[in-house]
C-alpha cells in the first residue's frame, strides 16, 4: 500500500510517464501525469519490501481455487 | 420510527415463521425508514419499493400456504450497486454504467431470491468498488466521518435501519471496514464460498461476496443463502453449504484463538481500541478459551503485495473502458486505473509470489499450532473526519486514516481465509469499532460460533446511532 509513502519524482520525469501514458492510448494531462508520477515512483518501490523475503522459488498462483486445510 | 425496524433479521425472520408479522409490513417499515433517512444518509442508489411489495405479497401467499423456504423468506434485503441485478439498473456508482440493465442475476443474488429473500433496493458503493472517489453517503454515527467503503451504502442502510441486512463487497476490507465503522458484522466469507458471477470486478483473485447485518445469527442465515457452488464461476469452490448457526451456542471452551502482536496490536493502533479488543481475548480467556501467541512478520508484506494485485488486475479489467470513457471516470478512481497500466508485469507476479508466500505462513500458524481462530482488531482507528482521509493522521502517527483503516484487513484477502468483524466498542467519540476474527477455509461456521460467544455477553448490536434516534 503506497498511500503512506513519501514520494519522489527525481528518478522519473513526469515528461516520460506522459509519453508513455499516451503511447498505451490513456488520455492524461500534463498536470494529471505530475500525480500519476508520484505515485508511480511510490508503486514501483512496493516489491523492494518483499526482498526481505525469499520469494525466487515460489510459483505465483494468481487465480487459485481455495481447498480446506488438513493438518 | 416504527418497532419492526428494530427487529434483527433473525428476531423479523422467527417472527415471519411464527405468523406474527408479514414481508409486507417489513417491505413497509424499511420503506418509512429509508423516507426518513434517507434525506440523512443517502445509502440507496435506487430504492425498489414497487417491486419489493410485490415481492413480499408473493412471500406472504406462499408462507400462507405453507410453502415456507426458510429463514430468508419474505426478509428485506439490500444489495450493493456492483452486484448485477435482473432488469434492475445496475451502475456500481460510476457513470461509465450509467443506466446499465443486467439481464441476469448475480449468482448470489439468485440466490436469495431462490430463498425467498426480498431485494428493497440497491445500495451505494464506491465508483467500481475503488475507494477512490467521495459518494455523497453518510454514516449516522458521524455525519463528518468517513461511514466506510467501498460497501458504503450497505454499511449505512443497515445501520439506519432501512434494510435488515445488505450484501457488500470485500476486496481488501469493504465489508469489515463499513462494518466496524457501522457497529455491524460482516463477513468475507472463504475465496470461492460466495460466487462472484455478476459482481463487476475489483480484482478476480481478491474479490468476495459477503453479508452486513446487526447481529451474528443475521449473518450466518444471510450467508447461508447466498453461498454455494457455482459452475458459472471459475473461483468458486466445490463446498457444500454447512449450517452455518448448528453450533452457534456452543461456546468457546476448549477453543484455541491465536493472537498476533507485532503487526495488528502496533503503535498505530488507538489507545481505545487497544483496551477494548485486550478485554475481548481477556473475555475470552475467562470463557474457556486458550489463547495463543502467534508470530506472522510475513504479514509486513501483504499491504504492498494486495494493492500491487489490485492496482494490476482492476486496471487490466478497465483496459478498454478506459480508453473509450476516460472522462467519465471520477478523476480519483482514473489515476488509479492509469497508473495500474503502469504496474509492470513482474511487480504484479513478484506480488503474488508474495501473496503465496502469506498464504502458506498463515495456514502452517493454523495447522502448527492447532488454532480455531486468530483474532485482531479490525482496524487501528475508528474511523476519520472525511477531509482528512488522505492526510497523515490527526494523533501524529506517520500514515494516513486511509492507509490505517486497510492496515488489518488486506491479509484475509491475500489468503483467502474467512474474516468476520464484529461490534465491540463506541470511542468516548461516539464511534464504533470491532473486532475481527479469522478462521480456517471453509471454517465459517467455527468464527461465527467464536463471535456469537462474545455477541450473547453484550448489547452492542442494540445501540443505535442518535440521528436515526432522533429521526
Amino acid at each position: 500500500m503506497s498511500y503512506g509513502r513519501a514520494s519522489s519524482d527525481e528518478v522519473l520525469a513526469p515528461g516520460i510517464v506522459l509519453a508513455l501514458a499516451n503511447k498505451m492510448g490513456l488520455s492524461i494531462s500534463p498536470e494529471e501525469a505530475e500525480t500519476l508520477t508520484a505515485l508511480l515512483m511510490n508503486q514501483l518501490a512496493a516489491v523492494d519490501s518483499f526482498d526481505a523475503f525469499n520469494l525466487q522459488d515460489i510459483v505465483p498462483t494468481p487465480i487459485f481455487r481455495l481447498e480446506a486445510s488438513d493438518d | 420510527m416504527t418497532e419492526l425496524t428494530d427487529l434483527s433479521l433473525s428476531e423479523a425472520s422467527d417472527l415471519l415463521g411464527a405468523g406474527e408479522i408479514s414481508s409486507l409490513e417489513l417491505v413497509e417499515a424499511n420503506l418509512r425508514a429509508i423516507d426518513k433517512t434517507e434525506p440523512v444518509v443517502q445509502a440507496y442508489a435506487k430504492v425498489l419499493a414497487d417491486e419489493a411489495r410485490a415481492a413480499a405479497k408473493r412471500a406472504d401467499a406462499e408462507i400462507a400456504a405453507g410453502d415456507r423456504r426458510g429463514p430468508l423468506h419474505g426478509i428485506p434485503i439490500g444489495i450493493k450497486d456492483n452486484i448485477y441485478t435482473k432488469g434492475i439498473v445496475t451502475e456500481s456508482g460510476s457513470q461509465v454504467m450509467a443506466g446499465f440493465l443486467p439481464d441476469h442475476d448475480a449468482t448470489c443474488v439468485a440466490n436469495l431470491k431462490q430463498a425467498g429473500a426480498v431485494i428493497i433496493g440497491k445500495l451505494r458503493c464506491h465508483e467500481f468498488a475503488l475507494g477512490s472517489n467521495e459518494p455523497p453517503t453518510r454514516s449516522p454515527w458521524n455525519l463528518d466521518c468517513y461511514p466506510g467503503g467501498s460497501s458504503i451504502g450497505s454499511g449505512a442502510a443497515v445501520t439506519s435501519r432501512s434494510s435488515f441486512g445488505a450484501l457488500g463487497t470485500d476486496t481488501g476490507g469493504s465489508i469489515r471496514v463499513p462494518s466496524s465503522i457501522n457497529n455491524l458484522v460482516g463477513m468475507k466469507a472463504s475465496f470461492g464460498r460466495v460466487s462472484i458471477y455478476g459482481v463487476v470486478p475489483v480484482a478476480w483473485s481478491l474479490d468476495h461476496v459477503g453479508p452486513m447485518t446487526r447481529k451474528v445469527r443475521d449473518n450466518a442465515l444471510l450467508l447461508a443463502g447466498m453461498a454455494g457452488p457455482d459452475p458459472k464461476d471459475p473461483t468458486s469452490a466445490k463446498q457444500p453449504v454447512p449450517d452455518f448457526c448448528a453450533a452457534l451456542e456452543a461456546g468457546v471452551a476448549g477453543l484455541r484463538i491465536g493472537v498476533e502482536r507485532d503487526y495488528f496490536f502496533y503503535d498505530g493502533l488507538q489507545d481505545e481500541i487497544r483496551a477494548s479488543v485486550e478485554a475481548v481475548i481477556a473475555e475470552y480467556q475467562q470463557l474457556g478459551a486458550e489463547i495463543i501467541e502467534i508470530s506472522l512478520p510475513e504479514l509486513e508484506i501483504t499491504q504492498d503485495a494486495l494493492f500491487t494485485i489490485v492496482l494490476a488486475e482492476c486496471s487490466t479489467y478497465h483496459r478498454k473502458l478506459i480508453r473509450q470513457h476516460s472522462e467519465k471516470y471520477d478523476p480519483a478512481s482514473r489515476v488509479m486505473l492509469q497508473l495500474g497500466q503502469l504496474v509492470p508485469a513482474n511487480h504484479y507476479l513478484a506480488a503474488q509470489q508474495a501473496r503465496s508466500l502469506y498464504r502458506t505462513a498463515i495456514n502452517n500458524a493454523f495447522c502448527e499450532q492447532r488454532l480455531d481462530a486468530m483474532l485482531w482488531p479490525t482496524m487501528p482507528i475508528a474511523t476519520a473526519p472525511l477531509d482528512q482521509i488522505f492526510e497523515f493522521r490527526a494523533d501524529g502517527y506517520p500514515e494516513t486514516p486511509v492507509s490505517s483503516m486497510c492496515h488489518h484487513t488486506f491479509n484475509a484477502n491475500l489468503a483467502g481465509l474467512p474474516a468476520l468483524s464484529v461490534p465491540c466498542g463506541i470511542t468516548s467519540d461516539g464511534l464504533p469499532f470491532g473486532f475481527q476474527l479469522t478462521g480456517r477455509a471453509f471454517d465459517e461456521a467455527m468464527i461465527y460460533r467464536i463471535a456469537y460467544a462474545y455477541e450473547r455477553e453484550h448489547d452492542w448490536h442494540r445501540r443505535k446511532a442518535e440521528v436515526i434516534e432522533d429521526l
